[in-house]
């Protein structure tokens, strides 16, 4: 882009440029002589031809570094034929007036070297030199002199537009870095921006660049650059070998490689972690890659911030499930005493009767029954705790039938005091079976249920209802608790995912049911979603049958529930 | 005339032997499987001893013991809980004659009872 830029602003505007100044002074090339000839004698004549031209080019050449710096390009171009205007000097001075052409040896000299060295001064003095020797060329036209000077001037032009050819890749190097260093854009970029040439020389770092990889401008320009020292790490751990690097790839491909994310271990030791995109840049003509653009953010504090997240869901999912343990310690404790006392009590009914004569069997009986039907009650109980208590994160997915899912969640669930005036329903049409980490889902039920009882708490409703309904469809299962509450508000909808959001009163809640509730979803490769009807609360568990041998995303699960 | 207890508990056995233990004690005993059945009693027939439980599914132990303390001619209560989020105190200050912490053995249970010097039958 840049590129083809640059060379319609020669054709368009420096060629013009050149071609009008040029024909001028032919103009004025026989005004003046036909002006001094009457006036003058011969010698100063030539004399003052020399300085007149001489001086349009000088001129020109004062102008020209003024220019936007990509028309100035051209004379960088012409820069390594600084040393054929030497000899073509040298040419001269051997040939006439060797005074003269020893100022515009040493001029060329001087020239040649500071183009060398800097750009700008070089080709000042540069096309100072090439302009004057051309008026040198003039004024010897029709001279003996003439012809091996047209012949120097025609060789020297062609061995410029060869040299500039050879050196268009290094000129627009030179030229990209002082375009892209002097673009606001590129330098206050949060993003570094780097440009290798096919032989990863670094053209150009911006100043993100030196921000992110931590070393100076200079460092990353140099020769043996920087950059080529640091180590980098792939996603895996392993360090990258030169061959793996995104702009090796790229360049080896021809193809861009975008958001690779890497490691990078600076100059200094600090690890860093980067997303790196490296897009080749084709030479029109050849195909060949000519240099490659390597873009790349420091993503090394979203991260850190994504590892501490991950460390504190677990931390979360630990506390959840303390905190739908506590919650459940009273209803379990409540459940186990209360048949407790049915067995104490008749224990101690059976003592009593086995002093009275007659034996009263048919009461004894009564109590013996009622103790075995307890005992198996509190095995129950006892069965459904082991089932939440194992809620391990790691723990294998086991086909179940979903009517033991749902009377787990309701035997310990419902245990909490309940509210007198709502009314829990179990809608199951069907029982199926379903491969899922039972004791999770069962904790997602019971704290999408416990939400439900505290939302309708407080609420003044002749008739509050609460309905949990587990339905089958071809490859999923979709577990829903409805209330009749009346939905969620839009700006707290837009909070009920976050992690330690709630709008329980303080101490009650602590806001990690619904956001660790999704996660175990989402590791079943379901879903959980608010789904209201008719502005009624709905949370809609869905559950594919069938889990995957690995944990995957839930792209092929949502594209069967649309 | 016996006093009458009603003995309230959503666990259908503990709630007969406690209902078959009070009646061969002398007392005449109803029986409500929760707050709200309570309630429906307490609201048609004089009852001068109530015996519940806290955690029950429609209506719980402690709004039913507020409601019996606020009726016109308010029966005594005795709240038995195996775990419950209100401490003894809390129970207490709501206007129940006793707490009983589940286990409990029927000595005890009558020993309380006995304790609020309650009619037997004659």
């Amino acid at each position: 882009m840049i590129k083809n830029r640059l060379i319609k602003g020669f054709e368009h505007h420096e060629l013009n440029r050149a071609r009008l100044i040029f024909g001028l002074a032919a103009v004025l090339q026989p005004i003046w002589y036909f002006a001094t000839i009457h006036m003058l004698p011969n010698q100063v004549d030539s004399l003052n031809w020399r300085y007149f031209i001489s001086l349009v080019f000088a001129t020109y050449s004062v102008f020209l570094p003024r220019l936007p710096l990509k028309q100035k390009s051209r004379e960088i171009y012409l820069a390594p034929a600084g040393v054929l205007i030497t000899a073509h000097a040298l040419t001269l001075s051997w040939l006439n007036d060797w005074h003269t052409h020893y100022a515009i040896f040493t001029i060329a000299v001087i020239a040649t070297t500071f183009s060398l060295i800097s750009t700008r001064l070089g080709s000042w003095l540069y096309t100072f030199t090439i302009l004057a020797t051309v008026a040198f060329c003039q004024y010897h036209w029709g001279s003996h002199f003439g012809l091996p000077l047209i012949t120097l001037w025609a060789l020297t032009i062609v061995a410029v537009g060869l040299l500039s050819n050879f050196d268009r890749s290094r000129a627009l190097d030179e030229l990209m870095r002082s375009e892209l260093s002097s673009q606001t854009i590129v330098q206050n970029m949060t993003e570094g921006l780097i440009v290798r040439d096919r032989t990863h020389a670094t053209v150009f770092a911006n100043a993100a660049t030196v921000n992110i990889l931590g070393d100076a401008i200079e460092e990353i320009y140099a020769q043996e650059s920087s950059i080529d020292k640091l180590v980098g790490y792939a996603p895996d751990g392993h360090e990258m070998s030169a061959e793996e690097w995104p702009s090796k790839i790229a360049v080896t491909t021809k193809r861009p490689v975008q958001n690779f994310p890497m490691e990078i271990k600076r100059s200094d030791g600090k690890m860093i972690s980067l997303l790196v995109t490296a897009v080749p840049a084709l030479d029109e003509n050849t195909g060949e890659v000519e240099r490659v653009v390597i873009t790349f953010q420091d993503v090394s504090k979203i991260r850190q911030a994504e590892k501490e997240l991950a460390d504190n869901q677990s931390v979360l999912l630990h506390s959840a499930k303390l905190t739908a343990l506590s919650e459940m310690a009273g209803g379990i404790a409540h459940e186990i005493n209360t048949p407790l006392t049915t067995i104490a009590t008749n224990a101690e009914i059976i003592e009593n009767r086995l002093q009275q004569t007659p034996l009263n069997i048919a009461g004894i009986k009564a109590s013996t029954d009622r103790i075995r039907k307890t005992v198996d009650r509190i095995a129950k109980i006892i069965k459904s705790m082991r089932a939440l208590s194992a809620a391990e994160v790691d723990s294998r997915p086991e086909l179940v039938h979903i009517s033991e899912v749902i009377e787990t969640f309701l035997d310990i669930g419902q245990s909490r005091p309940a509210q007198s005036d709502v009314d829990l329903k179990i809608e199951q049409p069907v029982d199926f079976e379903l491969e899922c980490r039972s004791a999770q889902i069962s904790q997602v039920m019971i704290s999408l249920i416990n939400n439900a009882y505290d939302a309708l708490k407080g609420l003044e409703q002749p008739k509050k209802w609460i309905r949990v309904e587990a339905h089958k469809y071809k490859t999923f299962a979709e577990i829903s608790v409805h209330d009749s509450g009346p939905g969620i508000k839009p700006e707290v909808l837009e909070k009920i995912w976050q992690p330690f959001f709630t709008t329980k009163p303080v101490g009650q809640g602590q806001g990690i049911g619904l956001s660790i509730s999704r996660k175990v979803a989402e590791a079943h490769g379901g879903a959980l979603v608010y789904e209201p009807i008719a502005n009624n609360t709905r949370f809609v568990l869905r559950l594919p049958l069938k889990q995957p041998d690995t944990v995957s995303t839930d792209a092929i699960f949502k594209k069967d529930v649309a | 005339m016996p006093s009458v207890i009603l003995v309230v508990d959503d666990e259908e056995d503990l709630r007969e032997t406690i209902a078959e233990f009070l009646t061969e004690q002398g007392y005449s005993v109803l029986t409500a499987c929760d707050g709200l059945a309570a309630k429906k009693v307490l609201i048609t027939q004089k009852i001068d001893l109530v015996l519940t439980d806290i955690r029950m599914p429609n209506m719980n132990g402690v709004d039913l013991l507020k409601f019996s303390r606020a009726l016109p001619d308010a029966p005594k209560v005795i709240v038995a809980s195996g775990f419950s989020d209100y401490s003894r105190d809390d129970i207490e200050r709501l206007g129940a004659s006793a707490y009983l912490t589940k286990p409990f053995d029927l000595d005890k249970l009558l020993t309380t009872v006995k304790g609020l010097a309650l009619e037997l039958k004659a």
